[in-house]
């Protein structure tokens, strides 16, 4: 069966290594034209219609398998592709990640009612003074990928807006961000106020950014430090073992 | 009311393929991470593929045009390091 939705199917055209056709091409056979439409928006970034198009799904009784597999996954490895052969680039991705992120809030307490855990809770943030977020926005979307909870404070974000987000949501690592040499120094201010309110223990910290480096995060008092966006799922997942340990000793 | 509806309307799962498909995510996100880190050595990562500026700051690059709603044009040339022409 061809792919039946028009826009799909144009998307598909860009994918022109022949294992890769042959790989995407066979996740997309047969599916369901609600899960075309849906993999159509998720790679044109509309997260609207990707929000509507998952309710819809759901109501109609697919399961999240489905929707994972036939719709959000097939749209995202096109993604993949398109980005790496220069077609689109990391604003376009990160659109698209926005639109996985509005179908997955969907999908995300189905896995949890069936024991598919989160692997944690984050709060990520740049810090004060700085406007620069796309590194933060990677890492987000990877910490995403990697099965975390990710609450994603902004940009210019001060040491009490750290505080209030890990409050808020019970988060397990904080993770801030920084791309310049005038704003690394809030990194350090915002691990003080967390020991000056006493709960510090509570939290681990991690850092990253151009700029830093991991002898900056240990000046600072940061438990870890991210070198890229693969990295700090690393880190994450290593820091929450080592929180889950001490709570638990 | 996402997380209701998802859990009255479809609560089978199957945990196994789940799993396999949470993994096939991470893998495509990070071949994404992975190819970001090599575009952005010369690229502007604000840059989209229309060469119009995402940045929410002030760059040396950004062109703006008459119409005051779309995004300035970017009239970096990917030749030179494209951090020196932002605001700081």
């Amino acid at each position: 069966m061809p792919i039946t939705h028009e826009g799909l199917a144009r998307e598909f055209e860009f994918v022109t290594s022949p294992g890769e056709q042959k790989h995407i091409f066979n996740g997309i056979d047969g599916t369901a034209p609600i899960m075309q439409e849906m993999a159509y928006e998720l790679i044109v970034g509309n997260n609207t219609e990707v929000d509507r198009l998952t309710q819809e799904a759901l109501a109609e009784g697919f399961t999240a398998n489905q929707l994972l597999d036939d719709g959000l996954l097939n749209g995202m490895a096109i993604v993949g592709v398109k980005f790496r052969d220069n077609l689109i680039f990391v604003p376009e991705v990160l659109v698209a990640a926005r639109a996985m992120k509005a179908g997955m809030v969907y999908i995300e307490p189905i896995l949890s009612a069936s024991g598919v855990e989160p692997a944690g809770t984050i709060v990520m943030g740049t810090v004060k003074g700085d406007l620069h977020d796309i590194g933060k926005n990677l890492c987000i979307m990877m910490l995403r990928g990697a099965g975390f909870v990710v609450h994603d404070i902004g940009v210019d974000s001060s040491p009490e807006d750290f505080v209030e987000a890990f409050e808020e949501h019970s988060a397990q690592v904080i993770g801030m961000s920084a791309l310049l040499t005038t704003t690394m120094p809030n990194m350090g201010r915002t691990i003080a106020t967390f020991e000056d309110l006493g709960i510090r223990d509570e939290v681990r910290i991690m850092v990253g950014g151009a700029p830093v480096t991991q002898d900056f995060a240990d000046e600072m008092g940061a438990d870890a430090y991210g070198d890229n966006a693969v990295d700090a799922v690393d880190k994450a997942k290593e820091l929450i073992k080592l929180l889950e340990e001490l709570k638990s000793s | 009311m996402a997380d209701e509806q998802a859990r009255s309307e479809n609560p089978e799962l199957d945990s196994e393929k789940t799993r396999s498909s949470l993994d096939r995510l991470y893998d495509i996100y990070r071949d994404i991470a992975t190819t970001a880190d090599r575009v952005m050595q010369t690229r502007c990562p604000y840059k989209d593929a229309e060469s119009r500026c995402t940045a929410k700051f002030g760059c040396q690059n950004q062109f703006f045009t008459s119409d005051p709603t779309s995004l300035p044009a970017c009239a970096g040339s990917d030749q030179i390091d494209y951090r020196d022409a932002w605001d700081t």
